[in-house]
């Protein structure tokens, strides 16, 4: 039926009529219990759910600490920023959350922090899994020396078997959920260094929505872009918000405000202040919060 | 202390000091440009010149016969097939094992190992190991490879403790002179020290407590000449000798007659053999298979048997314990009989019980053409010295100079014991292939899979001693590939969950192949011009034949042109100028190889 090499004419529209075809996504990349519980949660009316929680949780370089006591919770299926000057700590936090930090020689960490009420940071934790339920996108797109197909379908292969017919079917949803596909729908064959800047980008987070992940984390994701990609990106994160739990770094505040429920302000591996986004940006209950977002320093 | 002030210091500084002449910066540059130009084109007209002397002085020797021919002593039949080959075989191996251990031991330690100080130290060795001489390989790979230490129960090269793929066959030849073959059990067949076509005798002065009749692939030869029946087997034998525990295991055979010298024991021939070949021939049908013994028939025609124990230590002695003599056999195309049936064989026993005369061995060089003869002359006490047989005896280390030029000679080395008569002597017998009427002998056929431990001196060691070589440059090139993968790809492979070794398979060493493989197969170049460590190795240079299998003696070409280059004569000149030049073809093409490798796999990312 869906043959995205050639794209028939009638598939194509009937696919774009039914929207963004998340669920889709969904229940091709993952068909764990949790998937049911996210798709009936859609019309949310309860106050959210705590995705990633941390209690006392400190981090270290080697006999640097990095991050002091962190008491932090991060709702379910919204928007979460993490501001702060640079070396605050933000992007240390963000990779715990992933345990990208594993990579680091000299990197551990005490106290306690949990997915969805299982503790990450836990030795025994499989370390594969949670990456696989906690996809990241980086500061400067790095899309695989491959063809865009092969990059999109890279992830999901690693921890599933699919058919062809069923990959492509992947590789589609997951370019149109990333709102890439109509630019990259004719050359899936191609090279994805052939991409500019902001569509390598796109196609990363495309890269790591198809694994089928609960949650996405953003490292300064736009960063390395132009304005105008950065709004698509934007834009991109503000419609991915229904569906996961993301965490953005950002040294860009109006962004934070932008695009984010939820703002954490960090300050030399201390979380300052957390609150509601409108909130922490017009009434700051910390004086440093306040010093920073005015722009008095950072 | 205005801005005006400020600039004006400024200024005032920039125009301080001397002007620099232009047209003098301008010489200096223009006498570096020309001497740097000068010293680029001494270095290439050097190698225009080096490249085009040998090219002229080979090109006439590259006919089409110079690839096809072998090696040898003539110069206008002499030819590169062997070396050719032979260094074919070698690079194969060296790049089938040097790149899946070299890029191995990279991706352990660029991806997996820890960074830590033994991970920087095992570094620091690969690079000082990249420097070390090749010569030095050489020993290693000697040690280990051709030898595997001398470790006990692996045997040794010529005696291999384990050898897959060999059949064994006896021969005969009927009275035509006509071959032929039986196999036999590879299983049964002890290695020959020798090659193909030559023929091993050990020759023992011997206590022997039994003698038996035995069936043997032997042959008895009545030499008219010198009156001597003759006994050959050639195989290398162990006896088991002596009256009671103190034994001793002679290699050897035993055979003699002496119609020169009438002996009560005249017409004795007497035969050893090992517990083994009796067991499997004499006694096929024997009741049972683990039972072992001596047969034969005495003097006075009453059967001989002879238990033989399982230690093989203590063999019962009879009445009369005997000394025997060993007799080198004269080896000529003789008429002789040559049935391939095992022959009965007489034993007596001797009127006076123990015989106590013995003979010793000397040896005579005989002024003839050939001042390496020698002849065996044989001493027995109260005896005039008379020459044993019509021998002509060579010193071994003209074996394979007259091996090749097929003259009708054997060669011996002959351990004498001039005058203590109750010593044994000791000797080896080899016949070339042009005195090839050696009865009963045992050939080894080798089948393409052959496989031996140690792997001795053949293909599978040298190129493994070039791996030697080769491997720390693999590993460092492999290394600085992986190295050069950006490690925001490693990081988006990880942070998809995917293990370390999925990154490795799918993302570090696909986007790191092309300049892996174009720093491997330029380390190849690099080994298939090493002559050192295969020198070292000591292969035969004299080879007439290309490989057959992985254990099979070669010769490469670096060493072909060697020994060419070494030997005196312009025609050997020329062949080793024409050997440099098949040499060089053989190093582009491997370059041109490794370039293009690199296009194609860069092509596929694109």
């Amino acid at each position: 039926m869906h043959e995205p090499t050639t794209h028939s004419k009638p598939s194509d529209t009937e696919l774009r009529d039914e929207g963004i075809p998340k669920v889709d996504v969904m229940s091709i990349a993952e068909r764990a219990p949790k998937t049911e519980e996210t798709m009936s949660n859609t019309p949310d009316t309860t106050p959210p759910r705590t995705m990633i929680s941390t209690r006392d949780f400190s981090s270290w370089y080697g006999k640097f600490k990095a991050l002091h006591e962190l008491n932090l919770d991060i709702p379910e299926r919204m928007v979460t920023a993490l501001i702060g000057p640079s070396g605050c700590g933000k992007s240390t936090f963000l990779r715990w959350i992933n345990r990208m930090n594993d990579t680091i020689t000299g990197a551990r960490s005490t106290g306690a922090m949990t997915l969805g009420g299982e503790d990450i940071t836990d030795s025994r934790y499989d370390v594969v899994d949670l990456r696989r339920r906690v996809g990241m996108v980086f500061q400067r797109p790095n899309p695989f020396p491959k063809s865009i197909f092969e990059n999109i379908a890279y992830g999901a292969n690693l921890h599933r078997k699919y058919s062809r017919s069923d990959l492509e079917q992947l590789v589609e949803h997951s370019l149109r959920q990333a709102a890439i596909w109509d630019e990259v729908k004719d050359r899936l064959k191609d090279s994805a260094l052939g991409l500019s800047g902001g569509q390598q980008q796109r196609l990363c987070i495309a890269r790591a929505i198809a694994v089928g992940p609960e949650v996405l984390l953003m490292d300064e994701p736009c960063s390395a872009l132009d304005p105008r990609s950065s709004a698509a990106i934007e834009e991109l994160i503000r419609s991915l918000r229904e569906q996961y739990t993301i965490v953005v770094v950002t040294h860009n505040m109006q962004q934070a405000a932008r695009i984010s429920d939820i703002t954490a302000f960090f300050y030399e591996g201390h979380l300052i202040e957390t609150n509601e986004t409108e909130k922490l940006f017009t009434r700051p209950a910390e004086k440093q919060t306040d010093d920073y977002i005015s722009g008095r320093f950072g | 202390m205005s801005i005006a002030s400020k600039g004006n210091e400024l200024s005032r500084l920039t125009s301080a000091g001397e002007a620099r002449s232009g047209r003098r910066r301008e010489l200096i540059n223009r006498v570096f440009y020309l001497a740097c130009l000068s010293i680029t084109s001494i270095a290439i007209v050097a190698l225009t010149v080096l490249l085009v002397t040998i090219a002229v002085e080979g090109w006439e020797g590259l006919t089409p016969e110079f690839l096809t021919n072998y090696g040898s002593r003539k110069p206008e039949s002499a030819g590169v097939k062997a070396a050719l080959w032979g260094s074919v075989w070698i690079c194969c191996v060296c790049g089938i094992v040097a790149l899946p251990i070299g890029v191995g031991t990279a991706i352990y330690l660029e991806e997996f190992a820890a960074k830590n100080r033994f991970t920087s130290f095992i570094r620091t060795n690969i690079s000082n190991l990249a420097g070390v001489p090749s010569i030095v390989y050489g020993i290693i790979g000697l040690t280990i490879f051709a030898r595997m230490f001398g470790l006990p129960g692996i045997g040794t090269e010529t005696s291999p403790g384990l050898s897959i793929g060999s059949t064994w066959y006896d021969t005969f030849y009927d009275a035509d002179g006509g071959r032929l073959m039986r196999e036999v059990p590879s299983r049964d067949a002890p290695a020959l020290p020798l090659e193909t076509g030559q023929a091993a005798l050990f020759i023992n002065e011997l206590d022997v407590s039994q003698v038996a009749d035995v069936a043997l692939p032997v042959q008895i030869v009545e030499d008219d000449a010198s009156g001597f029946t003759v006994v050959i087997a050639p195989e290398e034998i162990t006896i088991t000798v002596g009256e009671t525990s103190a034994t001793r295991e002679t290699p050897g055979m035993l055979g003699e007659s002496d119609a020169m010298n009438p002996r009560p024991w005249n017409d004795t021939i007497a035969l050893m053999t090992s517990e083994r070949t009796l067991n499997e021939k004499t006694l096929r049908d024997a009741p049972t298979r683990t039972a072992r013994w001596l047969e034969g028939t005495d003097s006075l025609g009453n059967d001989l048997i002879v238990p033989v124990p399982e230690d093989r230590n203590s063999i019962v002695t009879g009445d009369a314990g005997y000394r025997l003599r060993a007799v080198l056999p004269r080896i000529t195309r003789s008429e002789a009989s040559s049935d391939s049936e095992p022959e009965k064989i007489d034993v007596r026993y001797g009127d006076s019980g123990r015989v106590v005369a013995g003979r010793s061995w000397r040896e005579y060089r005989v002024a003839g053409r050939r001042p390496t003869r020698y002849v065996l002359h044989q001493l027995t006490p109260g005896v005039e010295d008379e020459p044993l047989a019509n021998w002509a005896l060579v010193d071994p280390k003209y074996r394979n100079e007259f091996i090749e030029t097929g003259q009708e000679h054997v060669v011996a080395d002959v351990v004498s014991d001039d005058t203590d008569t109750s010593r044994s002597a000791r000797g080896t017998v080899f016949a070339s292939d042009a005195v090839d009427p050696l009865k009963g002998e045992r050939i080894e056929r080798r089948s393409w899979y052959y496989f031996q431990l140690p792997f001795g001196k053949g293909v599978f060691a040298g190129g493994l001693t070039l791996m030697l070589v080769i491997l720390p440059v693999v590993i460092i090139a492999s290394v600085e590939a992986l190295r050069a993968v950006p490690n925001s790809l490693r990081q988006a492979s990880l942070a998809m969950g995917a293990t370390q070794w999925q990154t490795v398979r799918q993302v570090t060493l696909p986007a790191s192949i092309p300049m892996i493989m174009t720093g491997s197969i330029l380390a190849m170049s690099r080994a298939i011009g090493e002559a050192a460590p295969i020198l070292v190795l000591g292969v035969a240079l004299f080879i007439t034949r290309t490989p057959e299998n992985l254990m099979d003696q070669f010769t490469i070409l670096p060493m072909q042109i060697y020994n060419w280059a070494g030997r005196p004569g312009d025609s050997f000149q020329q062949l080793a100028a024409s050997g440099i030049i098949i040499l060089l073809v053989v190093l582009l093409t491997f370059n041109a190889a490794a370039i293009l490798i690199r296009h194609r796999l860069q092509k596929t990312l694109k």
